[in-house]
């Protein structure tokens, strides 16, 4: 089963989704905690400060 | 192609090592590893009563890699190249990653997905690279590093999907499907076929101080949806470049929602947003083919080079936010100007009018000069607005007019010529400047009317100025001046 869900801070929006079998022992609190910790780990990521970056053409 | 169950807890995964490799669900190990064409099972089978570790190492190939039904916490290492030629699905427990090699999915065919359920496939790069394939997310994709998309297809899906580094787009389709792609940089300067997905999506760039989007060149790059591309870095930091040619049908709107810092390029876009904005943006030659919007907290670096409405189609639409222009504006192809407040240029700049329509609707156009010498199809809708000119007016030439009541005002102090190219005007033009105005041309008017006295008006010799009133007015000691042009032969005045 695929739960998505959408959370946005600071106006960063992740989409995401957790996808469980069917037999899942999840309760609610725990999927919803899945969620948070999802978002704030991409959170983290997304709002890091920048690394030097090597530039390419794309060709 | 077969089926290969990973079996007996931790091993390495290579192009010949047997041991963990089983042809039945929990069966012995010592089967071929996995090829190309083979699907891979990690399952509740896969350990050996505890956690385990799978080294990717080299030769690691499969096509589908599906991990499911854990019941130990596996950890997927190593640093060696990794390449999956159909889809990848990852549970949402129970897995750990440190592998740190590159991907590179190398699908030839459609359909395949990709569902990570949260877990970074790797910090190497991912590299999207076989022609035919696509891939469709399953979930949000996010990882640090580099994405290169070489060959294929690639869809959001409804998700999002991160990078921390450049993402690079050598050819195929990104499809954005309405979600946002956010990466350090973008790259796609090349000649392949290529082409975004954009729908209600964007690409939001968080990087600064490099070159943050490079489509230097251009050649068969296409898109659909709402083409934009979000700048969000919010310090002060470097330079922000973007290197752009687009073709107005190629063009892409631009968004730099923060920061203080310097933003060099943006030459040929569609549309340029600078709203939160507090840096400074240099003066080049640039062609907008949509909507500008600047901030009045941002430094418009002052320059001989001009701001083009270039759009020759449609509506672009001019929001100031109070800014003054200290640099040359063109109203440059056929489409249409809105401004949706005031456009304020320097006294020392001039517009020009080469083609299209400006509707002023409502708001206030201030310039330091009006320039519009040709044959092109040229139309001003005033719409109850104004245009201030510092300096002088010329119109000259064919298929210029003018719709709606507003006012043109003269506001120089000093002598100013309106040459108006023995036009009509259905607005008011207004002495607005001690010095004299002098008009030129058979024109007409709704009305002439000053907002200075003592004024002088000059109208032209041997000629009929047509108007519906007549409105100069001077006062007690400070007389208006109604002249002709040369001395001794009349100017006519023929109220309609």
């Amino acid at each position: 089963m695929t739960i998505n869900f959408e959370i946005t801070q600071d106006g960063y929006t992740l989409k995401d989704a957790i996808v469980l079998t069917d037999n899942h022992t999840f309760t609610n609190a725990e999927i919803e905690a899945m969620k948070q910790k999802r978002f704030d780990d991409w959170y983290v990521i997304v709002t890091a400060p920048q690394e030097e970056i090597e530039v390419s053409n794309g060709d | 192609m077969a089926t290969k169950y990973w079996v007996g807890g931790s091993g390495t995964w290579n192009a010949s090592t047997t041991t963990n490799w089983s042809d039945t669900d929990g069966g012995a190990g010592g089967a071929v590893a996995p090829t190309s064409a083979d699907d891979v099972i990690f399952n509740a089978n896969s350990d050996a009563g505890t956690g385990f570790t799978v080294t990717i190492n080299t030769g690691a190939v499969c096509q589908d890699i599906t991990v499911s039904g854990l019941d130990q916490t596996m950890t997927l290492a190593g640093s060696a190249a990794w390449s999956i030629f159909g889809s990848l699905a990852y549970p949402a427990s129970n897995l750990t990653r440190t592998y740190t090699g590159n991907i590179t999915f190398a699908a030839t065919t459609t359909g395949k997905t990709i569902t990570t359920n949260g877990v970074q496939v790797t910090t190497g790069s991912v590299i999207f690279n076989g022609s035919g394939g696509s891939w469709a997310l399953g979930s949000a994709f996010t990882k640090t590093g580099i994405i290169t998309q070489t060959l294929g297809d690639v869809d959001l899906n409804g998700y999002s999907m991160t990078c921390t580094g450049a993402y690079t787009l050598t050819a195929g389709n990104l499809n954005l499907n309405n979600q946002t792609l956010t990466a350090s940089t973008f790259a796609s300067s090349n000649t392949n076929t290529r082409a975004i997905q954009f729908g209600t999506g964007k690409i939001l760039l968080t990087g600064n101080n490099t070159i943050i989007f490079n489509m230097a060149t251009v050649t068969n790059f296409s898109y659909t949806g709402t083409p934009t591309v979000e700048l969000n870095y919010s310090g002060s930091v470097g330079t922000r470049t973007v290197n752009v040619s687009f073709a107005e049908a190629q063009a892409l709107d631009f968004i730099v929602s923060a920061g203080s810092d310097a933003l060099v390029g943006f030459t040929n876009i569609r549309g340029i947003n600078l709203t939160g904005f507090s840096g400074s943006l240099t003066n080049e030659l640039r062609n907008i083919y949509g909507d500008v919007t600047f901030s009045l907290n941002a430094t418009l670096t002052a320059g001989a080079s001009n701001l083009r409405f270039a759009a020759t189609t449609g509506n672009q639409t001019y929001t100031g936010n109070g800014q003054v222009l200290d640099f040359p504006v063109t109203k440059f192809a056929a489409g249409n100007l809105i401004l949706a407040d005031d456009l304020l240029q320097n006294a020392s700049r001039t517009f020009t009018h080469t083609l299209g329509t400006i509707d002023l609707n409502g708001n206030t156009l201030s310039t330091g000069g009006w320039s519009s010498s040709n044959n092109n199809i040229r139309s001003i809708s005033f719409a109850g607005g104004q245009i201030d000119v510092a300096g002088g007016w010329t119109v000259s030439g064919t298929n210029f007019t003018t719709t709606g009541s507003g006012v043109i005002s003269m506001n120089s102090a000093s002598s100013k010529t309106f040459a108006g190219g023995g036009n009509s005007y259905t607005c008011i033009l207004n002495q607005g400047g001690a010095g004299n105005l002098s008009i030129t041309g058979a024109n007409a008017f709704a009305d002439i009317t000053n907002t200075v006295q003592p004024a002088t008006v000059t109208l032209p010799a041997n000629t009929t100025t047509n108007l519906q009133q007549f409105s100069l007015q001077g006062t007690a000691g400070n007389l208006i001046s109604l002249r002709s042009s040369i001395a001794g032969q009349q100017a006519t005045i023929n109220i309609v």
